[in-house]
């Protein structure tokens, strides 16, 4: 990002904070710290009395424990308990794209469909999504094909221009919602079939295995049972308790959820069986439709049935950054993204509430009182 | 075996005496002191036995029932800070003592329980545990009837939350949809999970069911059904007060009738020298006559009033209208709510009013209703603008302020409680979600925090009170383990 893009970007802010009465955006002009804080580490852990740099560029500049932070700095003291996480990522929702729902499934194998046509970065929801703290929204085509293009992800920034996050990956199904009686594969025995070639010639050619919805028990089983090279990233969210045990030692990584309260235990309870196996989770989003806060809830309802505490932590924000590759993001690590969230305690609490958002090191102001009552708008 | 037959054939062989009365004197006293000796212990175990059989059988478990010892416990506070290494003893399948100084009795049975942090069990105050396929439409039906007490894996879900009662709240499609029961998740004795402990907690009106046309619909049924079990108490009344008048007139035209009897009575006594013939035609011919009069009596006497018919449904309003039963009114949509204040101002009801979540639109009416209470539960709104009813996120301040009584529900089956207490916590100044939980239920016989007498615990792994991933490992309800973490990797339940 230039300086004048960036001059530019302000004044969009500026103009949005002040047409939006429940936030706005203060601009970086030097370098901040963070001080004193919890951090949530790599490892999901979290590590206390940290500071973190925030450059004028808008990345980390470093990571450091609170005492050696140069007082002279910008200081943003952080409210005790408080917890400074990177930012909530809405895997395979819609936030984003409105009323647009893309599609694929004409061509079985489709290489060019982008799922970037379909997001609107002019939609309000995408900084109404910010202030809950999701700040990284990736959207598929939903899966009808065998290939269904590639994926995108956005910053959460609603404006003129889209934020691109990561690069996208190929999205694959291997599911009911393959099978059409107007072409290929017509039959489950079928599409399997052609998974094998596929296998055997396409993806080792291309050589990212990408992102496979395979979201039912028998999906996952069949998924399993094919020679992988490198396994793809596994989109669940049936009943796989049993098959699950076949992930043990396989590096796994698997987008579960969206859990809601009074939902499927069984979803959750194969979650936390993967998660026994090695396997790294990450959240499913629903964002709009689901609830605000649905991110934290499927943690905190994994964590309720057994889940360990760093492994949702993980799962909410570091391995979702992997699910789509982005490099930059889900971390707070020097050189990442200033993708900032400070929640007023554990992200795991379900007390916990949003304090602070930074969007590449720009804050983003709540106010305290009123703010979800103007947000939502009370008919 | 030869020995055995030898001495059988010595027995045998001797010859048959028997003691006479001079006999007795060959007994000494050391004779029957050893007689006595002998027959001591049989004579005691049959004493104890007979007193044994007479004791009651609660009285009786309570006597002999081993002690259940829950070992180096740790007991959080009201007042905060935490009692460590903790005994607690139950019998009877309530706590007889807890505390640092409690010592197991002797024969008790130990849980290897150390290390975890002992409360009383959570009460949902609105649950639909169970009830996702019953429906009811009348005040008769009872949401308990509609428990299925044998759905053991949502049962044991709710218990897996660190629920032991609900409120079970029962569904339907609007309206006067039942009565609210509350229950023990405990475990029966002829299977099954969930011990009735009152029936009528509240008869509920569900205002929120339904498009904004139905609900107002809704509304006027509910008006209009209350409106004829006041106009049904009315007839009743009438009733009443015209069966006395009729007492009355019946006990007149008695003693008017008993007066004609004696003016016949005396002409008759002038003709008993006839023969016994024609006195027997007389009587015959007076008999007739009797029946004549009392048919002409029934003909002009008072007129029985008609009783109003029997209605049971209206019989229950009018316990509600009599405040004898608090009303549960299901509102979350400001229009809805105000419907809602409405009923209650128009039939002075003792009023729940469950949902709100659009209170802070109203918060000046509700506050200036009496004997009224909210009762909330988390919001699951999206982003989306046509989402459902929105919270205010400051409502809980809002209703301190202005004094409004509310507590927190699921809404659902129970398993969201502790989650949904843990995020309105953090809306209330200086409160531990686990204080906010326990306060729930407070009243009833075992609710608030752990105690003497108390029947239901639950072992956490981790403080509640504190440590925000604290999540149950056991839950006691009468002494009885009813549901326990499963350990390893293969957890059967969640």
């Amino acid at each position: 990002m230039n300086s004048r893009n960036r001059g530019w970007i302000l004044l969009l802010m500026g103009m949005i904070g002040s047409c939006w009465p429940g936030a706005k955006v203060v601009a970086l002009e030097t370098t901040v710290v963070i001080s004193p804080v919890a951090v949530v580490a790599p490892d999901g852990s979290i590590c206390g009395q940290m500071a973190v740099v925030i450059q004028s560029d808008g990345t980390i500049a470093a990571v450091i424990p609170a005492d050696q932070a140069d007082p002279a700095l910008t200081t943003v003291r952080a409210a005790p308990g408080s917890v400074l996480t990177p930012g909530l990522h809405d895997l395979f929702g819609q936030l984003g794209c409105g009323q647009n729902t893309l599609i694929a499934g004409t061509v079985l194998f489709d290489f060019e469909l982008d799922a970037a046509a379909a997001f609107d970065p002019t939609l309000a929801e995408l900084d109404q999504a910010a202030t809950h703290g999701v700040l990284y929204s990736t959207i598929a085509a939903a899966p009808a094909g065998i290939l269904n293009g590639s994926s995108a992800t956005f910053l959460c920034l609603s404006g003129a221009e889209a934020y691109p996050m990561a690069a996208g990956r190929p999205v694959y199904a291997l599911a009911e919602s393959v099978l059409q009686s107007s072409r290929e594969p017509t039959s489950r025995a079928a599409m399997i079939s052609l998974w094998k070639e596929w296998i055997g010639d396409g993806v080792a050619k291309n050589k990212d295995p990408g992102i496979l919805f395979c979201p039912d028990s028998i999906d996952f089983r069949q998924t399993l049972s094919l020679s992988w090279k490198s396994l793809p990233v596994l989109v669940h969210q049936g009943d796989a308790r049993s098959p699950v045990e076949r992930l043990a030692g396989r590096n796994a990584l698997m987008v579960v959820g969206p859990f809601l309260e009074d939902g499927n235990p069984a979803a959750v309870e194969t979650a936390i069986r993967a998660a026994r196996t090695g396997t790294e989770l990450a959240f499913r989003g629903g964002l709009p439709a689901t609830p605000a806060h649905h991110l934290r809830g499927s943690a905190a309802i994994a964590v309720a049935a057994g889940l360990d505490g760093d492994a949702a932590r993980r799962a909410l924000f570091i391995n979702p950054a992997r699910v789509v590759g982005g490099d930059s993001i889900g971390i707070i690590e020097p050189g990442a993204r200033a993708d900032l969230v400070l929640f007023s305690t554990d992200p795991l609490d379900p007390a916990a509430r949003v304090l602070h958002v930074w969007r590449g090191g720009q804050r983003l102001l709540k106010r305290t009182r009123g703010s979800i009552r103007e947000l939502g708008g009370v008919r | 075996m030869r020995l055995k037959r030898y001495r059988s054939k010595r027995i045998a062989m001797r010859p048959m005496t028997r003691l006479g009365a001079g006999d007795l004197c060959c007994l000494d006293r050391s004779c029957l002191r050893r007689s006595l000796r002998r027959s001591l212990p049989v004579l005691l175990t049959s004493l104890v036995m007979l007193v044994l059989l007479g004791i009651p059988g609660p009285l009786k478990a309570q006597i002999f029932e081993r002690a259940l010892v829950l070992e180096g416990v740790h007991i959080p506070l009201p007042q905060g800070g935490v009692l460590e290494n903790s005994n607690i003893i139950l019998k009877g399948g309530r706590i007889i003592e807890l505390g640092p100084d409690s010592d197991a009795p002797m024969m008790s049975k130990k849980l290897k329980v150390k290390g975890l942090f002992a409360t009383a069990g959570l009460t949902d105050l609105s649950s639909t545990l169970t009830l996702e396929d019953v429906s009811s439409g009348d005040s008769i039906a009872s949401a308990w009837d509609g428990f299925d007490r044998y759905d053991s894996r949502q049962i044991l879900r709710a218990l897996s939350s660190g629920v032991t009662r609900i409120h079970l709240v029962p569904m339907g499609p609007g309206g006067i949809v039942g009565r609210v029961s509350a229950l023990s998740l405990g475990s029966r004795e002829g299977g099954g999970y969930g011990i009735l402990q009152n029936e009528d907690v509240a008869l509920c009106i569900d205002l929120d069911a339904g498009s904004p046309l139905e609900r107002i619909r809704t509304y006027e049924k509910v008006r209009g059904a209350l409106k004829s079990a006041q106009d049904l108490r009315e007839a009743v009344d009438d009733y009443n007060s015209d069966l006395e008048e009729y007492i009355e007139a019946l006990e007149e035209a008695a003693k008017k009738k008993a007066e004609e009897k004696g003016e016949e009575k005396d002409e008759e006594k002038d003709e008993e020298k006839d023969s016994k013939k024609d006195e027997k035609d007389e009587k015959d011919d007076e008999k007739k006559d009797d029946g004549k009069d009392s048919k002409k009596d029934d003909e002009d006497g008072p007129k029985k009033p008609d009783r109003p018919e029997r209605d049971p449904a209206a019989q229950i309003l009018l316990q509600a209208l009599d405040h004898e039963l608090p009303v549960m009114i299901t509102a979350r949509r400001s229009a809805d709510l105000q419907n809602a204040i409405d009923l209650i101002e128009e039939f002075q009801l003792s009023a729940i009013v469950r949902g709100a979540d659009e209170a802070h639109l109203l918060l000046e009416e509700l506050a200036a209703l009496e004997k009224v209470s909210l009762l909330l539960e988390v919001p699951r709104s999206s982003l989306t603008r046509d989402g459902g009813p929105r919270r205010d996120p400051h409502l809980i301040a809002q209703l301190d302020e202005e004094g409004i009584s509310w507590a927190v529900g699921s809404g659902g089956e129970s398993t969201s409680l502790w989650r949904s207490i843990q995020a309105l916590s953090g809306q209330v100044d200086a409160s531990s979600p686990l204080s906010l939980a326990l306060a729930q239920g407070a009243s009833g016989p075992s609710g608030g925090w752990l105690r003497r007498g108390s029947k239901e615990v639950v072992l956490w792994e981790g403080n509640p009170a504190e440590d925000p991933l604290a999540r149950p490992n056991r839950v006691i309800i009468n002494g009885t383990v009813v549901w326990q973490r499963p350990s390893g990797s293969r957890e059967g339940s969640f």
